[in-house]
């Protein structure tokens, strides 16, 4: 599925990013480990594969 | 693991400063992939499902609570 495809490349350009973010954003180590183990997460890409799988069906219904 | 909601809002916080300091016009599918995980970590639909995990974490799964 496209959505899901976009949604998990975005998650992958964050991760990719994050000493950059670290940089650009007044984030601690500590912030750059939360950012990693936030994304990095299965349940946060299950809960996000969830975010999609509803939002196309509640879209593709109304139309 | 459990996604806890602080880590969460912390992680939008971070992205949203990110954001706010890309340059417009380099970026743009960077910029494009921040604003999507910024819009569904804001949605209702992404913060109802955060909480059904939250509850199903500390209720569903613990036994003592469901019997």
């Amino acid at each position: 599925q496209a959505r899901d495809d976009a949604t998990s490349a975005a998650v992958s350009a964050i991760l990719d990013s994050l000493e950059e973010i670290q940089c650009l954003t007044d984030c601690t180590e500590r912030d750059r480990e939360l950012l990693q183990s936030v994304f990095e997460d299965d349940t946060l890409h299950s809960l996000l594969e969830l975010y999609d799988h509803i939002n196309s069906r509640s879209l593709s219904s109304s139309a | 693991m459990p996604v806890r909601k602080e880590d969460a809002t912390r992680a939008l916080e971070l992205l949203e400063q990110y954001h706010r300091r890309l340059n417009t016009t380099e970026d743009a599918q960077l910029r494009a992939s921040i604003e999507r995980v910024i819009k569904i970590f804001k949605s209702k639909l992404f913060n109802a499902l955060l909480d059904i995990q939250e509850f199903y974490e500390v209720t569903l799964i613990d036994e003592n609570k469901t019997a």
